[in-house]
């Protein structure tokens, strides 16, 4: 019987021994996690690139057009980001492939996975030119030839509204997943466990050829850490804006920092991540943008 | 809430938040992010389950979060089946890979029908769904299930009759 299969099957699947003390600890401390500047066992790197990076920013800086991206005042840690300024393209703006899929797309959390063998393949498949940054294809090849070296992990797309209701969709697509560090001036591949990651994601918004004055991006609630943005100029003409993030009230090197830019009206972020114990150089951060074409 | 009451809380149930975590996310270490949040939530005093109610509360929570997860514009999904998954067992593996092809509103669907046995009631509260909602989820997975292991020896799904629970 599935029920029985299922029942056995799930029945494994249980916190183990570390992650258990893990949030042991946390539970433990309870006053640990509402001290402000004390270090806190961070979360993982993918919970971190979906909330940590966008919170604590919105109560220093409410408000605050930050080149397209807005961060919104806090109300009890929570904490939300729009994007302003970009272009909004149509289904008919995209490769034919690509349509199809968003066409085709089984469910608004879908995620299509591709694959492609050249920065070009990508652009005909997306249908427009990108912005192109040779230091990550070169980091991408020197690692190890694992999936973790495609052009694309796929994209994902989902139907919202601009805060006046206009239907608005977008669709996020993660280009490239490096692991790098700064090594001597010249950058480094590294072990996916060992490097800093470095994401870097293109976004498209859709509203048939109307630009977005203002659209939702992210709502996130954190109180464990500190950003301190910054903006840095890019070789290339953009101008970035970087949030750094620190566990200590800004002390102390960074952990992460999160780039934001936009290039031929789409949205580009680059996310950084160090594993625990590292952090990640600003060098590092402006030698990957300054290498963007 | 007390430590002591928070501590017995994630003993008695910590492993319900991860399992419909995991269930949802199809991630591990999505799940654990997940389950933490959901005790430190308490332990934070945002919300507190009603005496009787701790369990079904304690899935809401994570069932919210998840839809925090999955709704965030950054999210990395996860396609591949996850190999740090204790299943030693083919017909639990093929299961899994049945289970992990559902969308993940399915999924939660099926997972707190099948394993923890609440009925589509029940459901609906713990996921803020109408019956109606919970019962259209439940028979469109079944179907996928079924296509999914219709090839699989051994393999049936037990008859979905709505409100009553077949355990």
């Amino acid at each position: 019987m599935m029920e029985s299969n299922y029942r056995h099957m799930m029945g494994q699947i249980t916190l183990d021994d570390q992650a258990r003390e893990r949030i042991m600890e946390r539970l433990e401390e309870p006053a640990a996690v509402k001290a402000p500047g004390r270090h806190i066992r961070p979360l993982r790197a993918a919970l971190l690139a979906a909330c940590v990076c966008l919170a604590l920013v919105g109560s220093v800086f409410a408000g605050q057009a930050l080149l397209g991206v807005r961060f919104h005042g806090a109300d009890q840690g929570t904490y939300k980001m729009s994007a302003g300024g970009l272009t909004g393209f149509s289904r008919g703006d995209f490769g034919r492939q690509m349509a199809e899929d968003i066409q085709n797309a089984p469910d608004p959390d879908g995620t299509v996975c591709q694959a492609f063998g050249s920065w070009e393949e990508l652009e005909t498949y997306v249908g427009m030119p990108l912005a192109y940054n040779p230091l990550l294809d070169e980091t991408a090849r020197l690692m190890c030839p694992t999936d973790e070296n495609d052009l694309t992990r796929g994209y994902e797309w989902y139907d919202g509204a601009d805060p006046d209701g206009r239907p608005l969709y977008r669709y996020s697509m993660l280009i490239r997943r490096v692991s790098a560090e700064l090594l001597d001036g010249s950058i480094g591949a590294d072990s996916r466990l060992d490097g800093v990651d470095i994401d870097l994601d293109v976004s498209f918004f859709g509203q048939d050829n109307t630009p977005s004055e203002s659209f939702p991006l992210y709502s996130a609630y954190d109180s464990e850490n500190c950003f301190r943005p910054e903006e840095y100029a890019m070789k290339n003409g953009c101008q970035a804006q970087l949030i750094f993030r620190y566990a200590d009230a800004g002390a102390g090197s960074p952990l992460g920092c999160d780039a934001y830019f936009v290039y031929g009206g789409m949205l580009y972020r680059l996310h950084f991540n160090a594993p625990e114990g590292r952090a990640v150089a600003p060098a590092l951060v402006q030698w990957v943008l300054d290498a963007f074409q | 809430m007390e430590r002591e009451t928070l501590s017995q809380l994630f003993q008695d149930y910590g492993d319900d938040v991860y399992r419909l975590a995991y269930s949802y996310l199809g991630s591990r270490p999505d799940a654990e992010d997940v389950c933490q949040t959901v005790f430190l939530g308490l332990a934070e005093g945002r919300g507190a389950p009603s005496p009787g109610r701790e369990k079904a509360w304690l899935l809401t929570c994570a069932a919210n979060a998840c839809k925090n997860q999955l709704r965030s514009f950054w999210r990395r999904r996860v396609g591949e089946l996850d190999e740090s998954l204790p299943l030693r067992e083919s017909r639990d593996r093929e299961v899994h890979r049945a289970v992990m092809a559902l969308p993940p509103k399915y999924r939660a669907v099926v997972h707190l029908y099948y394993f923890e046995g609440y009925d589509q009631g029940e459901i609906g509260e713990i996921l803020h769904l109408t019956r109606t909602a919970v019962q259209t989820r439940m028979s469109r997975a079944r179907t996928m299930l079924k296509k999914e292991l219709s090839d699989d020896d051994g393999i049936e799904l037990p008859a979905y009759d709505g409100a009553n629970h077949p355990g």
